[in-house]
């Protein structure tokens, strides 16, 4: 019987629940600092990674847009004709009837001073832009 | 005695350490509580990371907006090397021939550059479009790079190259609307303050500052792409036909001001602005001033209708072509007797105006020369407006006003010539001339919006159509501006040829031959003006610069669609 109570006196640490429980919060925020700032870093190279790709659609855009311009304008245009053996003429004054549309409302037509209609509609139509 | 030796050792390793850790405690507690100011300041600086945040300059429209495109910024390649490593391999002859080959370069100037193996940047050729320096980088040559740039790209090369202007190396504009309105263009960079890892690279969680760039802002003109693009090719044929130094010519709506038109020549390649001689770049509608010749007359004979001092009726007596007046002869190019002011105008009798002028005073002639903004500037939207030359009435000579008169003595610009016919075929209101149609960022909202302008109103309403008449008859039979006519249209407007003034006087075989007009009479649309500089060996108005008038009136009253006169309309 002796023998047996020496047994039980083992000389051991014991964390009492109040310490565990702060080393516990204190490992617990350390760890979520360290996840947090890991986040961070990631989302920066994520950041990153994006800003760039988006770089390179803007530049994608502006080539196309660039290049897009070239070929609209007036000399590649007039080029393509010739290229493609197509002719184009503006046609002759007698060759142009001018139309006017009863159903325009009146802002849409440009009347002169001594009341004759002058145009009846309002695109390309130089005197009417803006009205 | 090992118990001793143990128990000896481990008292001085622990002594030693507890100093050492002291030590360091102690500098610890020396950098982190002490006043180190300096060390601080050094080791914050060295972990500084600062970036600029370049925005992207905005881009340049036609008036139709974003379908036409004139000026943008686009991406970029620089093509660089690294000399140290091409050294190290040895490969610096085979990789000069290469670069040579692909970028049409010099060879030894390529391999001058990369023999200096003491560096490790030398740039190869600034400026290539992807493609372009796709065909280098895929030659995986060792030391060669490509490095992001962005450059000013004007896609259709020289054209509009006066309007637009051009951007310097370091991005601000230098000319044209790129410097006009620059601090639109240009927009806001932005930066970043941060510090840096080892690696150099930024810590995000460090970010201190981070202010966003603003794009710069796009501008639409009130050039319409298709009437420039005419005008310049007839500014082109004009130059080769007539061998001239300078051709320039403007086309404006007369109601509004809007310029819509607007060329120079000789122009140049906006893209290799750095390669053009000064003479190419100026913008000569606005940036040149010559003597306006007969197309001026429409000022006197305006100043004396306004005046009530004649009718289009009243007679002048053009002395048979030769006429002394204070001890000096004037001439006309063909002699006429009696004429009425009508015909002066239409045959431009240099004599029946200078008789005029004497009629109007040098007071009034002034004022009206002044009223009609010659010695002004309009105030278009663009650098480099000259004001002309007209001299105060103080410094006349006796026979100045029968000089200044038929447009010799007083000096102009092309837009304010046809300032002055836009006036008079706009019922006596001139506008303020403009080329900006609207500044707006991204699209939404507007910076700035151009409206039309009066500037002043030199003539009345009554002087204003009278004179649309008497212009109308220059382009009849008999006129000198005859040329000018447009099928299906009447077309009201004033030949002029000025002798050029070199070396302190008028030369007989250099001349500027112009015509300014508009179109229809009846209700004026476009004025519209051509000035050649020393045509050859032709060198009249009438002769070289109507028919150019003629034929880009032709083809800008198609493109605008503007009622022929006298068409009728069918009712639908």
């Amino acid at each position: 019987m002796r023998k047996n109570k020496k047994k039980r006196q083992v000389n051991a640490f014991v964390f009492s629940v109040p310490y565990a429980g702060v080393v516990v919060l204190i490992t617990t925020l350390a760890l979520v600092y360290v996840w947090l700032g890991c986040r961070c870093e990631s989302l920066g190279a994520r950041i990153v990674s994006l800003e760039g790709a988006k770089r390179a659609v803007d530049d994608q855009y502006y080539n196309e847009k660039c290049r897009w311009a070239r070929m609209k304008s007036p000399v590649n245009i007039e080029r393509a004709l010739v290229k493609n053996n197509i002719v184009m003429q503006v046609p002759q004054k007698n060759q142009v009837v001018w139309l006017r549309d009863l159903n325009l409302f009146d802002n849409q037509m440009d009347v002169q001073k001594d009341g004759i209609l002058r145009f009846a509609k309002l695109e390309k139509v130089v005197g009417n832009e803006g009205k | 005695m090992k118990g001793n030796d143990f128990k000896h050792r481990f008292v001085v390793s622990t002594v030693f350490l507890v100093l050492a850790m002291s030590g360091l405690g102690v500098r610890l507690a020396f950098l982190h509580l002490g006043t180190n100011k300096e060390i601080r300041e050094d080791v914050a600086l060295s972990r500084r990371w600062e970036k600029t945040i370049n925005v992207r300059r905005g881009s340049i429209y036609d008036r139709n907006g974003e379908q036409n495109v004139l000026a943008m910024d686009l991406p970029v390649k620089n093509i660089c090397a690294d000399p140290y490593v091409i050294g190290k391999n040895d490969h610096v002859f085979d990789t000069a021939v290469i670069l040579a080959e692909t970028l049409d370069l010099p060879v030894d100037e390529i391999a001058v550059r990369l023999s200096r193996s003491n560096r490790r940047y030398v740039p190869i050729k600034r400026f290539l479009l992807k493609e372009e320096a796709n065909n280098i980088m895929t030659r995986n040559l060792a030391g060669v790079f490509a490095e992001d740039a962005v450059m000013r790209f004007y896609p259709q090369k020289s054209f509009m190259c006066h309007v637009l202007g051009f951007v310097n190396y370091e991005g601000a504009g230098s000319a044209g609307i790129e410097q006009g309105l620059d601090k639109y263009l240009k927009g806001c960079p932005g930066f970043i303050e941060s510090d840096k890892n080892a690696l150099r690279q930024e810590l995000y969680t460090r970010r201190e500052r981070y202010v966003a760039g603003v794009d710069g802002a796009d501008v639409t003109l009130t050039i319409d792409q298709n009437i420039q693009y005419m005008v310049e090719k007839i500014l082109d044929e004009l130059m080769d036909a007539h061998k001239a130094k300078g051709a320039w010519a403007i086309v404006e709506r007369v109601k509004t001001g809007e310029i819509i038109g607007m060329a120079s020549r000789p122009s140049f390649d906006l893209n290799k602005f750095y390669e053009t001689d000064e003479n190419a770049l100026l913008n000569r509608t606005i940036g040149s001033v010559y003597e306006p010749g007969s197309t001026f007359k429409m000022v006197t004979i305006a100043a004396a209708l306004n005046e009530g001092i004649v009718t289009p009726e009243t007679i002048v007596n053009c002395e048979n072509g030769s006429w002394f007046y204070k001890g000096r002869v004037l001439r006309d190019y063909r002699p006429h007797g009696d004429l009425n002011i009508a015909d002066t105008l239409k045959k431009s009798s240099n004599i029946g105006v200078a008789k005029v002028a004497l009629m109007l005073g040098d007071k009034k002639l002034h004022e009206y020369a002044s009223r009609f903004g010659v010695g002004e500037v309009t105030g278009i939207d663009l650098p480099g407006e000259e004001r002309g030359i007209l001299k105060s009435v103080s410094k006349w000579s006796g026979i100045s006003s029968t000089r200044i008169a038929i447009g010799q003595g007083v000096a102009v610009t092309a837009l304010q010539m046809i300032s002055v016919i836009c006036s008079i075929a706009n019922d006596g209101f001139m506008m303020k001339p403009y080329i900006v149609r609207a500044v707006s960022r991204n699209g939404d909202g507007s910076l700035m919006k151009s409206q039309p302008q009066v500037r002043t109103r030199p003539v009345s309403q009554e002087t204003a159509s009278t004179m649309r008449k008497l212009l109308g008859y220059v382009t009849e039979e008999g006129g000198t501006g005859k040329a000018a006519k447009v099928d299906g249209y009447s077309v009201g407007g004033k030949t002029g040829t000025a002798q050029k003034v070199i070396n302190g006087e008028y030369s007989s075989s250099a001349y500027v031959a112009s015509f300014v007009g508009f179109l229809p009479v009846e209700n004026p649309e476009i004025a519209i003006i051509v000035v050649v500089d020393e045509p050859q060996p032709f060198h009249t108005g009438g002769y070289v610069a109507a028919p150019a008038f003629g034929k880009i009136a032709e083809h800008t009253v198609r493109y605008l669609d503007i009622q022929p006169t006298g068409q009728n309309i069918a009712l639908k």
